[in-house]
């Protein structure tokens, strides 16, 4: 790309200097051209006077193509001896007066030049060195008759001297026809005319000499010329501008810098010459004057670009002059884009005819490119991307220190922008024997002082380009024109340094030298000061925190250190003082958390002495199940019995074991388990068998027909938990319930865990748990050991209350894990019920869970009477005899009859449904009609879910939620919801509810309970777990992440992605991959009718499975009833309990290997056979395996091995005391790993309708905490403990030995 | 790669309505650290102010630096001194750029990040796939504005990969 200044052909002329000259003299032979001191000198007189000097060079042969040296001090005789050359038609080569006279020798001989036009003084030391002098004054006294031989545009105008890299000067023979475009081209920008008057200082051997002198001659200008005292004095230049009312001032930018005010007649000022800083330009932008910025070298005659600087815009060279081009080219001379940065190359009429005899060195910097000639700078810079042009200093000025390019230039700009500071150069000398930056600094103000200034480029610079030393200098060496001389810098003796490179303080502590020694290792060469920043001082960035993070973790102090704090902190002294803390926290000795590991011995003893009791528990359950059909089977099978009196006795047997299974439960418990202390136990010892085994015991009982009611209260006081009065406990899981203490007016959520006892770290954990009165706990939460909560104090649902948490009274706390969100409004409590009217509210509570249990029993009996009667008829148990022969056939024939069961169980829900009072939205006291209907609501779809389980997730959960009283949308996914209020629930259109979502959880507080409408947007997602409060509305197309609580409804909007517990807002969602809409969102009637089958026998087959295990079962051991061997009856029940989880379980077993085989990481469209088998694979697992024989297991050494035999990796000695896994072969998990109640691998998820299957990693004696997920692609490292309700989300890893808690998941502070 | 890679010229010179909905461009000579940042702002400014003229703000925000005024999402990198500035019409977008060199710890560094991550890629040598995972990361916590710092978020995003040089670049959505 080459920038292109505008195209001005009638800029470009054939012509001379002398042409221009001469028509100002012709149109203004009066004006003042030249003013020196008093001295004025007109045009006309300037020339005559010229044309004198010029016909006395003539007559000594000077002429066009020849060299005239020129050597005077400043005045108006050195503007007319250059006239005079010029007129000559010869060249002028300049020198300054103060040239050394070696250099002008050398430069003499070097451009052939015979004459030097130079004062009396100058004549006799250049006759001295051999040079022949010619005395202006007297050139212009002699008068001669000479033909002036004019020259021709393409006759050198003048040449200039300039250093070259390898110490020889170098000519630059800059053309009539050069000069003069350049002076016409620049003059269109700068606009110079007659009436300025214009200062100048520059030396006549700096070319921008030619912008003060000729440009001025061409405008007609005033050309007021400095005495040599008044060029290097900034006062001295401040006072001539302002009493000569100098209207044009060309200088050079660190001159101009020291320039405190200028005069009010000041129009434009010209910087040139050098880079001018940001700092300067802000300064001087903004004023009368306009201030302009050109840059060019020498060989492009002048300048080749000028810039308008304005303030608050940054600094650059502009746009090229009228007819000039710049381009950047790369070192292979090819012409770069927009944008890249490499070597500028100056294109136009301004590129000269190269240097004086060096015709190698001129075709190596005048090249052609692309046609075109252009002049190689040697200066680095690029065309930016707003079409200017930006100067990036000399190629050679750019070096490369310890591996860093570095711009001396930037260092050199950024000292200049300081405060205080006039001038200043930065160089690169040795120090100490290895290569620095050193900066020298001319203070305009202040003290000398070099921390500030490191402090301040430290601020503003990469450490690396930050100067290892600072000198101060009274005055910056200048080259004669004007620019700083760094030659002389880097030859300075450096007397006095007062900064050295070795000069940080020493690491505070042993934290901050370890960080030093690491970050020493990865960032080499930077300067480590505690104030830099890892990131934009040291260079840091995301890959080199993981790597720091990485190497301070190898220290197991550190081990908790993660990139957050590397973020967060940044700068060294804040990442050392968080390693500080963590070192003095104590994580020091806790980095490994504990962990100890069960003998072999005692894991066995313990796993024989629960095999022991496995039978028993086994009996138990087989006997509140099967009673009634032995009873029923007792009452039928002879000619006159009656089956309506044997469905009788039978649900008054069912009702009965029911009644009799709560105080059973409690006594075996007392008797065999005692009451457990709060302490520390061994993982898999007595204490631990003990509790085990009462957790058995209490699930026997059909608690949930009694959760929400006093009987919940009373039954829970009889296990030897303190429950006050008015409590209202809903289905609640106490670990130890004699160590729970709850009083007055408590009230307790949905799938709340009070996890007083736990395993952590090999040892179970039990402890207390205080609820004060009027305390609250809202569904799915958990409290850990030692909790407490005062009195009126909440915890909102969805929160962690972890070990030793206290909730103070009246504090509203939410989250996982907890903290305080607000201060909890207290209620007034309503009205208490009088004693009789509490007695009638209870039997109230018993009548309607014994109609609800006993009505959803009833379904059984017609699936009953049609095995019996195909039995009868076929008379296939006695042709078939043994069991093992019996049960298919008896499976097969209950697949009809369950069909009937669900029928049934759905018409009898409905019409219950229909028969009880419509839900409203309002608050009502918990002791009121209200809430004993929406408990019985609740009652009627808990009891009618134990039939239907496999119902949800399933083509038909939206017809059964219709029936229920729910709106739901079309299309719409239910898995497993909880909590729902049918009639207060809207489902919109194409909405997914993924499994164990809580859906409007009832608010309960103080005596009453609130109901009020929860909506669900179309298109909208509530993840796996989440918890959705009553009154919830989300707009459409919202996200609601896994295990997560919903935000309020004033903070959703559509198209929102929530996560977390407090929630938090993700501000971008993952577009899956297209899929195909019709196996996701669109299928066919085609596939509508699959599913549906699919799924109808995976609802059918559990139930058919139960029915024939439960006959086949009353089938063998009713022989034993009848002959009263209730021993044997007993035995045979047991083995027949014990053959029927094994049976369930081998059934699973064989269904996951022929229908999935082997679980892979896949991505299934909802739609598809995969994923309806998969879910089919599932239910039954859920339906038969656990609760069969998995549940059982629950905390035994036999549960591993039962989901090893699924396909799961478990390691050895592994504690679980959850069934929650269903991709099993997608689970790994280290030895001695502990995963508590509920918790447990995630290892699909339904995302946009399509199911993702990813691996779970747990290690080896990791703590799973209760109710804590691990999503699919997650893993966690050994020896990590989770906090409860901990979600570590899809592709994270918690690093080993470590304590992790929250929902998203983050270190766990102490 | 689904993502265009434009140069300089193509975009500004193109009318908006050409524009695709999102791409990706090479800024080279950028410098570093606060240099390079300093550039590439600059750029995505110019460009912005080309298209959507009006007042265009780059802001730097609590989610990274961010466009006010344009209906764009941008993202931006630099790898030595190379920039790279990622643009989305189509909601938000990270871009990362790594060499592709050897890194002593990425074994312990894949354990912490990549663990159980299946995303198919294949790569010839490790050092190529630890930089393809990092980049791609690195992306999408910017495409998210969580940060490296944050927690991973649960959902990841769509990315693309490209080689230049021995330069890996990723651009996530």
């Amino acid at each position: 790309m080459i920038l292109q200044g505008s195209d001005r052909p009638d800029l470009i002329r054939d012509e001379t200097l002398s042409d221009l000259l001469e028509t100002t003299v012709r149109r203004q032979p009066d004006a003042p051209a030249i003013l020196d001191g008093l001295t004025r000198i007109s045009y006309g007189e300037l020339w005559f006077r010229a044309s004198s000097v010029a016909n006395a060079l003539a007559s000594r042969g000077c002429g066009p193509g020849e060299c005239v040296g020129l050597w005077l001090p400043r005045g108006h005789a050195l503007i007319l001896g250059q006239v005079g050359i010029a007129l000559s038609g010869a060249a002028w080569l300049p020198f300054d007066a103060a040239v050394p006279l070696d250099r002008l020798v050398t430069c003499m001989s070097d451009a052939r030049g015979r004459y030097v036009v130079t004062d009396q003084v100058g004549a006799e030391v250049l006759r001295a060195r051999g040079v022949e002098p010619l005395i202006l004054a007297e050139l212009e006294r002699e008068i001669v008759e000479v033909e002036l031989r004019r020259a021709a545009p393409g006759d050198i105008a003048y040449a200039i001297y300039t250093s070259g890299s390898t110490g020889e000067p170098k000519g630059i023979a800059i053309t009539q026809r050069n000069v003069c475009h350049f002076i016409r081209s620049e003059n269109e920008v700068l606009g110079v005319t007659s009436v300025d008057l214009v200062y100048q200082g520059f030396s006549v051997a700096f070319d921008m000499s030619l912008e003060e002198i000729w440009i001025s001659f061409f405008a007609g200008a005033s050309l007021w010329v400095a005495p040599v005292e008044t060029v290097a004095d900034p006062d001295a230049i401040q006072a001539a501008l302002a009493e000569q009312e100098i209207t044009v001032l060309h200088a050079v930018p660190t001159l101009v810098a020291l320039v405190a005010v200028f005069p009010e007649s000041l129009r434009l000022l010209n910087l040139g010459g050098e880079a001018c800083p940001d700092s300067l330009a802000a300064r001087l932008t903004g004023h009368w004057y306009q201030v302009l910025n050109t840059y060019g070298p020498t060989e492009t005659t002048v300048t080749a670009t000028i810039a308008r600087l304005q303030p608050g815009k940054a600094v650059n060279i502009g746009m090229p002059l009228p007819n000039y081009g710049i381009g950047v080219c790369s070192p292979e001379r090819q012409l770069l884009p927009a944008g890249e940065t490499g070597e500028l190359v100056v294109f136009g009429p301004g590129v000269s005819s190269g240097y004086l005899g060096r015709p190698e060195l001129t075709a190596a910097r005048f090249v052609m490119i692309e046609g075109r000639s252009a002049y190689l700078t040697g200066d680095l810079g690029n065309i930016g991307f707003d079409g200017e042009i930006r100067c990036l200093g000399r190629v050679d000025n750019q070096i490369k220190l310890r591996g860093f390019r570095i711009e001396l230039d930037e260092i050199t700009a950024a000292l200049s922008d300081q405060p205080g500071v006039g001038t200043a150069a930065a160089v690169v000398r040795p120090l100490a024997g290895a290569d620095e930056i050193v900066a020298f600094v001319v203070l305009a103000s202040g003290v000398a002082d070099a921390e500030p200034l490191r402090a301040a480029l430290m601020a503003r610079l990469p450490a690396y380009m930050v100067p290892a030393s600072f000198i101060f200098i009274d005055e910056m060496p200048r080259l004669s024109s004007g620019k700083t001389d760094l030659g002389a810098l880097r030859r300075r003796e450096l007397a006095v340094a007062t900064a050295q490179s070795d000069d940080l303080p020493p690491p505070q502590d042993e934290h901050e030298a370890a960080l030093r020694n690491i970050l020493n290792e990865l960032l080499p060469g930077r300067r480590l000061t505690p104030s830099a920043d890892f990131f934009t001082d040291l260079g840091g960035h995301s890959l080199l925190a993981a790597r720091l993070v990485t190497r301070l973790r190898r220290d197991s102090r550190y081990a908790s250190v993660g990139v957050q704090h590397i973020y967060r902190g940044r700068s060294m002294q804040a990442i050392a003082m968080v390693m500080r803390e963590l070192a003095a926290d104590g994580r020091a000795a806790e980095a490994a958390p504990f962990h100890e590991s069960a003998s072999l011995w005692r894991r066995f003893s313990c796993g024989v002495a629960q095999a022991v009791c496995l039978p028993f528990l086994v009996l138990l359950q087989m006997l509140q199940w099967l009673s009634p059909f032995f009873a029923y089977h007792g009452l039928t099978g002879d000619p006159g019995d009656s089956t309506i009196f044997a469905i009788t006795v039978a649900l008054a047997t069912y009702l009965a074991a029911l009644a009799l299974s709560f105080p059973l439960g409690v006594y075996l418990r007392l008797l065999l388990v005692g009451r457990l202390r709060p302490g520390n136990y061994p993982l898999w010892g007595l204490t631990y068998f003990r509790w085990w085994l009462g957790v058995r015991l209490a699930e026997i009982p059909a608690v949930h027909l009694i959760s929400g009611t006093p009987l919940k209260s009373f039954y829970l006081r009889m296990q030897g938990a303190k429950i006050g009065r008015k409590c209202t406990i809903n289905s609640v899981t106490v670990a130890v319930p004699e160590l729970l203490s709850v009083g007055d007016g408590v009230c307790l959520g949905t799938f709340v865990n009070i996890e007083n006892a736990r395993v952590e770290g090999g040892r179970l954990i039990i402890g207390r748990v205080v609820l004060g009165s009027g305390a609250s706990v809202d569904s799915y939460s958990v409290l850990e050991n030692d909790t407490q909560i005062g009195p009126g104090g909440k915890l909102c649902g969805q929160s962690a209350l972890g070990e030793g948490g206290s909730i103070p009274a009246n504090e509203i706390w939410a989250g996982a894990p907890a903290r305080q969100t607000g201060v909890a409004p207290r209620l007034t409590p309503p009205e208490r019920l009088r004693l009789w009217a509490t007695c009638l509210r209870t039997l109230g509570f018993i009548v309607g869970a014994a109609v609800v249990a006993v009505l959803f029993y009833i379904p059984v009996f017609p699936s009953f009477v049609v095995v019996d009667n195909l039995d009868s008829a076929w008379e296939l148990s006695e042709s078939l005899e043994q069991w093992w022969k019996v049960f298919p056939v008896f499976f097969l024939l209950a697949i009809p009859a369950s069909a009937i069961l669900l029928l049934i169980t759905v018409g009898l829900a409905g019409l219950l449904r229909r028969c009880m009072p419509r839900q409203q939205a309002g608050r009502f006291s918990i002791e009121g009609r209200e809430y004993f209907w929406k408990w019985q609501l609740s009652a009627v779809l808990d009891a009618s879910l134990q039939v239907l389980h496999g119902l949800y997730a399933s083509i038909y959960v939206a017809s059964w939620l219709r029936l229920m009283g729910t709106k739901v949308g079309r299309d719409a996914e239910v898995s497993t919801a909880e909590g729902i209020i049918p009639e207060l629930l809207e489902l919109g259109d194409e909405s997914f509810i993924a499994d164990g979502a809580m859906l409007g959880d009832e608010g309960q507080q103080d005596g009453w309970m609130t109901l009020s409408q929860t909506r669900i947007g179309s298109r909208s997602f509530v993840g796996n777990g989440a918890y959705v409060p009553d009154g919830a509305n989300f707009p459409d197309d919202v996200l609601l992440g896994v295990q997560s609580s919903a935000p309020t409804n004033e903070q959703m909007q559509p198209g929102q992605t929530w996560m977390g517990s407090p929630p938090m807002l993700l501000p971008a969602r993952e577009v899956i991959a297209e899929q195909d809409p019709a196996l996701t969102f669109r299928p066919s009637p085609a596939r509508r009718v699959a599913r549906a089958i699919i799924e109808g026998l995976r609802i059918v087959v559990p139930l058919a499975f139960v029915i024939a295990a439960g006959y086949v079962t009353v089938f063998e051991t009713m022989p034993y009833v009848e002959e009263e061997d209730w021993g044997g009856f007993c035995l045979a029940l047991m083995i027949a309990g014990m053959l029927y989880g094994l049976v369930s379980f081998a059934f699973v077993l064989m269904a996951k290997w022929l229908l999935i085989g082997r679980y892979r990481p896949r991505l299934a469209p909802m739609w598809t056979m995969f994923v309806w088998v998969s879910e089919a694979v599932t239910t039954l697992h859920e339906s038969l395996a656990v609760p069969a024989l998995l549940n059982l297991l629950r905390g035994t050494p036999m549960l591993p091995w039962a989901f090893r035999l699924l396909g799961a990796k478990v390691g050895r000695g592994v504690w679980m005391n959850s069934t929650d896994l269903t991709e099993f072969d997608c689970v790994s998990i280290g030895d001695e790993a502990e995963l508590n109640d509920h918790s447990g691998p995630q290892t699909h998820l339904f995302e946009d309708r399509v199911m993702r299957i990813g691996l779970v990693r747990i290690g080896a004696r990791c703590t799973i905490g209760t109710r804590t997920t691990v999503l699919y692609d997650a893993s966690v490292g050994d020896g990590a403990h989770l906090g409860p309700l901990t979600l570590v989300a899809k592709g994270e890893h918690i690093p080993g030995n470590t304590r992790w808690e929250g929902t998203p998941s983050a270190p766990a502070p102490r | 790669m689904m993502i265009s890679l434009m140069t300089f010229e193509q975009v500004y010179s193109a009318s908006s309505v050409e524009l695709p909905g999102c791409w990706l461009m090479h800024v080279p000579g950028v410098g570093r650290g606060p240099t390079a940042q300093k550039r590439l702002r600059e750029v995505v400014l110019a460009i912005a102010k080309r298209h959507h003229g009006g007042d265009i703000v780059l802001a730097e925000t609590t989610t990274g630096p961010r466009l006010l005024g344009a209906d764009w999402d941008i993202s931006f990198t630099y790898d030595g001194d190379d920039g790279w500035i990622a643009w989305s019409r189509n909601g938000r977008i990270g871009v990362d750029a790594e060499k592709i060199r050897l890194i002593p710890e990425a074994k312990e560094i894949a354990e912490e990040f990549f663990a159980g991550q299946r995303d198919g890629y294949l790569d010839a040598d490790l050092e190529t796939a630890f930089i393809r995972r990092w980049t791609a990361l690195e992306a999408s916590h910017k495409a998210l504005g969580t940060g490296l710092g944050a927690c991973p978020s649960t959902i990841p995003l769509k990315v693309s990969h490209c080689l230049h040089g021995d330069v890996m670049v990723a651009v996530a959505q």
